[in-house]
């Protein structure tokens, strides 16, 4: 008897040992480590105790972001040197809940679905489904009061572009470099001014022949790729004035630009790429790594990527080709005839900052976010706590950048906070005179490319099938007929069969919809 | 003594030996190539000169995986976790499945399908994630051990090696008056070494593995597994944001190597400690059990 | 009759473990319970488990049938019976993408399911110990690839630009063979690189069992003079039987689970024809605002048809080989 006791208990213990520690052990395996290692002092300088009103409990906030792929310290967000100082700077007692990048809205609405929903979100946008099912709140009011910093550094495009139905939904962060664009033409200048072309080529004819006579140069090239589900061609999309993303008007009707006539257009451009062996064969099944290393292996000298990329690439050209005198630049987007504005569709903002309807002070949320957009933010931002990474001297700046690299700490600032604009002095102390030489030509290139996008501000209307999809982002369907057309399976004319399919598959109420909301604008 | 070999068992032999050595090859050449690769400088790979050894022998692969702090803390919490998860497993994968092996136990049908059902079935991924919520499971080693305390299908592998052990057993030990506990603990489980071996290699080697729930349910970076801490350190190596300030350490990420690393460190425990499985794989587990 | 019993060795049974006598065959329920409750209270922390994370969680699959807003929750949300269901029919793609994952399973049935088997056999063949195991170490290993990296590993060989299998065909003074990009080649190449990456694993499955065969069954097999392929049709294969059947069952029951993260690595858009399957339709479908309702209800779908054919086959299966799941 005794002995059936002993199992009978051993085995309801080990079961319900699991579960409970469970319960009470939320603290117990949760490690309150600094995840740096600097002891930062609490520099008494500015800012810290601007205690002349009695001081207030720090008050409570919660924010979630995405880690933009970069690494992240573990631990409570206030024992973490940068949050806490930020907290500290505005009053907040700061919970970042910060999620992989790869997964960021997967995640977060999972959480949020489970109830975890947080006061401040990010994203690259308004979030759709959010303000649709009216959990963000308008921030028109305080910004007016507590954001003067805010309305001074961004743009009345920007605060535009977070605007529905006449009120601002999120605080937008200023485009990188100022550029209204963050996709262009990639070139290898060094190819280009060898086969006669010391301007860019102007047209998609020019663009044409500069490939052909690339490829003479070197019969195993093909100068231009791309990636799979036919993605990152949007330089020569561009060219017609249109992108697979966004709307384009035809008509009287705003339509997707994936099913604008000039999109045919463009897909018949690339079609004769492909026949001539200017384009990678490949591209359709290209994945990241198989399309960086194309480039870097000088098997393909044209291509689109995000113009603050070029310091990377130029440092991967050299390490892969060297003694090549290899050198990468950004060209403006060729101009098809008829084409006014040409590249990708353009955008006032980077990232936005929406304060959801769980934000018991919202207020707060926007007196950190107008911190992060005064003088001191933005000196945060850039190099990090003062004494820490940088010291400043009668306004000039000394700043340690290797160890905020080593900290792996610049990156992480900048991407989770940054709201200002380009600050081409600022630019030189973090990345250095020759990289913000190369920055800076791309963002000049970058700021007058593109075009205007006339869904700026727009609700996406979205059908639930997988087809129909989103408007405004390809889905299946166009990346089906794309491929079709593009490898010659199918005659250019294809196309118009797709468009017909797509509207009466869903696609016609997503036209109607999206029509209805252009003309009333 | 041995049954002299027809000419024709000689012939199997023959081409079985062959036919295996042949699969080895085609197994072993891609594994090959995996290896050369994340022994391999940068430059070689991008140019596509890997093929079955290293070109520019290089550890640089492995120093970006393993020369980090974070790196030693999410093995070791794996380690932990692998170790607690397997045993739970074990314990009641064993217990669970002996009852249900007993072809006479009432209700066994019922149960089996109640079980089985679930392995058809598969619940969303929203609910789940609030149950472990509500249990307070969340951002603690628990979330990665209790929710996959079983698995079904171990189970009912487990259930049908049981069956097949030899029934006097343990009606013998019944009539010795021994318990269902001294049963299985002492009869059940030394003739069952195979299964269990099976059993803990596939509990074990699926926890060292598991990647996406753990992304889910730990969001503190100071609890990561090893499979996390990989995770993102591709996700950083593949992601088009790379900060240009952080060029230096992007330009030796080299993603196919970078995978190919960390492929060859999180399988070499494996392979290390698999003979010790293997062993168990012995004909004649059960030898001896009936006495004759 | 259970097969199992008959790799035992039954020439000493001891006369006193007999069975409960005649009379008493039909006692209740709770008479069995009480005298065997040992055995029940072993099952508490297993069924206490599936309740709280399978069955509870199931619930939620109530959404299936509902217009699913994460805002509203699952009680709030609107009602939406079956047009989730409608929706999925009346779309054109559907039958085809169904038809590709039966296609898809059905290969898997008879190609990848039998290889491990076949694999495990053979290897129980030989005689040299360390042979054997070097052979099973080698094999096992691609499990452990990354199906990104197998993927990377298939462009090397079957790409039609640089491929090495195609730069030996061109070699040869033929065409290239478009294993990637053409819908002709997906289904064995998805169905091929599967077994490839795990043959070697699941033949542990076997491997194990075949360690539990009785040794004396041989002897006895070895006694009347059989030789080694008899010896493999009246011992090796009975004593396999359980373990072959239970796991055909259990695939038949997940018949339409193909694998996702295969078969969405290895889709193109020129293969989305015959590679579209339900997982990859549903993973889409997901993306786009988490259509959670929808593909909660295609998972559904699944999983009605699996567990329809699944109560079926164990049905057929007890009553041709007397072996079931259940």
């Amino acid at each position: 008897m005794k002995v059936k006791q002993k199992w009978v208990s051993l085995l309801v213990a080990v079961f319900a040992v699991a579960t409970i520690a469970g319960c009470a052990g939320n603290n117990g395996t949760n490690s309150a480590t600094n995840g740096n290692n600097s002891s930062t002092t609490n520099n008494g300088s500015e800012g810290t105790s601007e205690a002349t009103q009695a001081p207030a409990t720090p008050v409570k906030l919660s924010m979630v972001t995405s880690d933009f792929s970069l690494p992240v310290s573990g631990g409570k967000t206030m024992d973490n040197p940068t949050y806490r100082y930020l907290a500290e700077q505005t009053n907040t007692d700061l919970e970042m809940i910060i999620l992989p990048a790869g997964q960021y809205h997967d995640q977060r609405k999972i959480k949020i679905a489970a109830g975890e929903m947080p006061d401040l979100l990010m994203d690259w946008g308004i979030p759709n489904d959010l303000f649709v099912n009216d959990q963000l709140i308008p921030l028109d009011d305080l910004i007016e009061q507590y954001g003067p910093n805010l309305k001074k550094v961004i743009s009345q495009e920007a605060w535009d572009g977070v605007t529905r139905n006449g009120k601002i939904y999120g605080i937008p962060e200023m485009p990188k470099g100022n550029a209204l664009v963050n996709r262009n033409l990639f070139v290898r200048q060094d190819l280009m001014e060898q086969v006669g072309y010391t301007t860019p080529p102007q047209t998609p004819d020019e663009l044409l022949d500069m490939l052909r006579k690339m490829k003479a140069l070197d019969p195993n090239m093909t100068p231009f790729t791309a990636r799979e589900n036919f993605t990152w061609l949007d330089s020569l999309i561009g060219m017609y004035g249109v992108s697979v993303f966004g709307g384009t008007v035809v008509n009287g009707e705003l339509v997707p630009s994936n099913t604008a006539p000039q999109m045919k257009q463009a897909l018949g451009f690339i079609r004769q790429l492909m026949e001539e062996g200017l384009l990678d064969p490949e591209f359709m099944s290209n994945k990241r790594n198989t399309w960086e290393q194309k480039i870097q292996s000088g098997q393909a000298a044209v291509w689109t990527h995000a113009p603050d990329l070029i310091v990377d690439w130029q440092a991967r050209l050299d390490q892969s080709l060297p003694g090549s005198g290899a050198k990468v630049a950004i060209i403006p987007t060729p101009k098809a005839s008829g084409v006014e504005q040409a590249g990708f569709g353009r955008l006032p903002y980077n990232k936005t900052f929406s304060v959801t309807k769980a934000a018991k002070n919202p207020e707060q949320a926007v007196k950190l976010l107008d911190w992060l957009a005064s003088p001191e933010g933005e000196k945060f931002v850039n190099f990090g706590i003062p004494g820490d990474t940088y010291t400043e001297d009668n306004g000039n700046i000394f700043y340690n950048r290797q160890l905020d690299l080593d900290r792996q700490t610049q990156g992480m600032r900048s991407l989770q906070f940054n709201i200002i604009g380009w600050n081409e002095d600022y630019a030189k102390l973090q990345q250095g005179e020759a990289a913000i030489a190369l920055l800076s030509q791309a963002y000049g290139v970058a700021s007058t490319d593109g075009y205007d996008s006339v869904t700026l501000g727009m609700v996406n209307p979205k059908s639930p099938l997988p087809e129909v999809g989103e408007f405004g982002t390809a889905g299946t369907l166009f990346v089906e007929t794309a491929a079709k057309i593009v490898l010659g399976e199918k005659p250019l004319d294809y196309f118009d069969e797709y468009v017909a399919n797509w509207r009466k598959l869903g696609g016609d109420a997503l036209v109607k919809e999206a029509t209805e909301w252009y003309n009333s604008k | 003594m041995r049954i002299k070999q027809s000419t024709g068992e000689k012939v199997f032999d023959f081409f079985n030996i062959a036919f295996l050595i042949l699969l080895s090859f085609i197994a072993l050449v891609p594994i090959l190539h995996v290896v050369a690769g994340s022994l391999s400088s940068p430059n070689a790979i991008i140019h596509g000169e890997v093929f079955l050894w290293p070109v520019g022998f290089t550890f640089e692969h492995f120093g970006l995986v393993i020369n980090t702090g974070p790196f030693w803390k999410a093995l070791w919490t794996t380690i932990q976790v692998v170790a607690i998860a397997t045993t739970l497993n074990m314990v009641l994968t064993v217990f669970g499945s002996y009852p249900l092996s007993k072809m006479n136990l009432r209700g066994r049908k019922s149960i089996l399908l109640f079980i089985i059902f679930t392995m058809i079935f598969h619940a969303p991924l929203i609910p789940v994630y609030m149950v472990v919520k509500e249990l307070h499971l969340l951002n603690t080693i628990w979330a990665l051990i209790v929710p996959g305390a079983v698995a079904a299908f171990n189970m009912i592998l487990c259930i049908t090696f049981f069956r097949g052990l030899p029934e006097e057993l343990f009606e013998a030990a019944k009539v010795d008056g021994m318990n269902d506990y001294r049963i299985v603990m002492q009869i059940a489980v030394p003739l069952s070494k195979p299964i269990l071996f099976t059993l803990l290699l596939f509990y074990s080697v699926g926890h060292w593995n598991s990647y996406m729930a753990p992304l889910l349910y730990i969001t503190d970076r100071d609890l990561q597994t090893l499979q996390m801490y990989i995770y993102f350190l591709m996700q950083g190596a593949l992601s088009d944001t790379t900060a240009a300030a952080a060029v230096e350490s992007s330009l030796s990420m080299v993603p196919k190597a970078l995978e190919m690393a960390t492929i060859v460190l999180a399988t070499t425990p494996i392979v290390i400690l698999y003979p010790f499985f293997q062993k168990h794989f012995v004909k004649g587990a059960t030898l001896g059990s009936v006495k004759g | 009759m259970n097969s199992a019993k008959l790799n035992q060795d039954t020439s000493a049974l001891p006369a006193a473990a007999v069975s409960v006598p005649v009379q008493f065959r039909r006692e209740s329920f709770w008479r069995f319970m009480k005298k065997n409750h040992g055995l029940y209270v072993m099952l508490i922390p297993v069924l206490l488990y599936f309740l709280v994370f399978r069955y509870i969680p199931l619930m939620g699959s109530v959404i299936a049938f509902k217009d699913y807003n994460i805002y509203k929750g699952f009680i709030d949300s609107e009602w939406f019976g079956f047009r989730w269901f409608e929706i999925m029919f009346s779309n054109p793609q559907y039958i085809v993408i169904i038809k590709n994952t039966l296609l898809i399973s059905l290969y898997q049935i008879v190609f990848a399911f039998p290889a491990p088997i076949l694999l495990a056999c053979l290897l129980n063949e030989l005689r040299h110990m360390a042979f054997k195991r070097s052979v099973q170490t080698v094999l096992y290993l691609p499990h452990f690839l990354s199906w990104t990296l197998v993927y990377g590993l298939a462009f090397m060989m079957l790409s039609t630009q640089s491929g090495l299998v195609n730069e030996v065909f061109k070699g040869m003074g033929q065409d290239a063979v478009p294993f990637l990009s053409s819908s002709d080649y997906f289904r064995s190449v998805i169905v091929g690189a599967g077994v490839w990456k795990e043959m070697g694993w699941s033949a542990i499955i076997f491997l194990a069992a075949l360690s539990g065969i009785n040794p004396s069954l041989y002897e006895a097999a070895k006694i009347d003079g059989a030789g080694r392929w008899k010896q493999f049709l009246n011992v090796t294969l009975p004593g396999l039987l359980p373990a072959i059947v239970i796991l055909l069952l259990l695939k038949i029951g997940n018949i339409m689970d193909v694998g996702f993260e295969s078969i969405y690595i290895f889709l193109s858009p020129t293969t989305l024809a015959v590679g579209e399957v339900l997982d990859t339709y549903a993973y889409r479908a997901g993306i786009i605002g988490g259509q959670y309702s929808f593909t909660t209800a295609i998972g559904l779908f699944k999983s009605v048809i699996g567990f329809i054919l699944l109560v079926s086959a164990n049905r057929i299966s007890r009553a041709v080989s007397g072996e079931s799941l259940y």
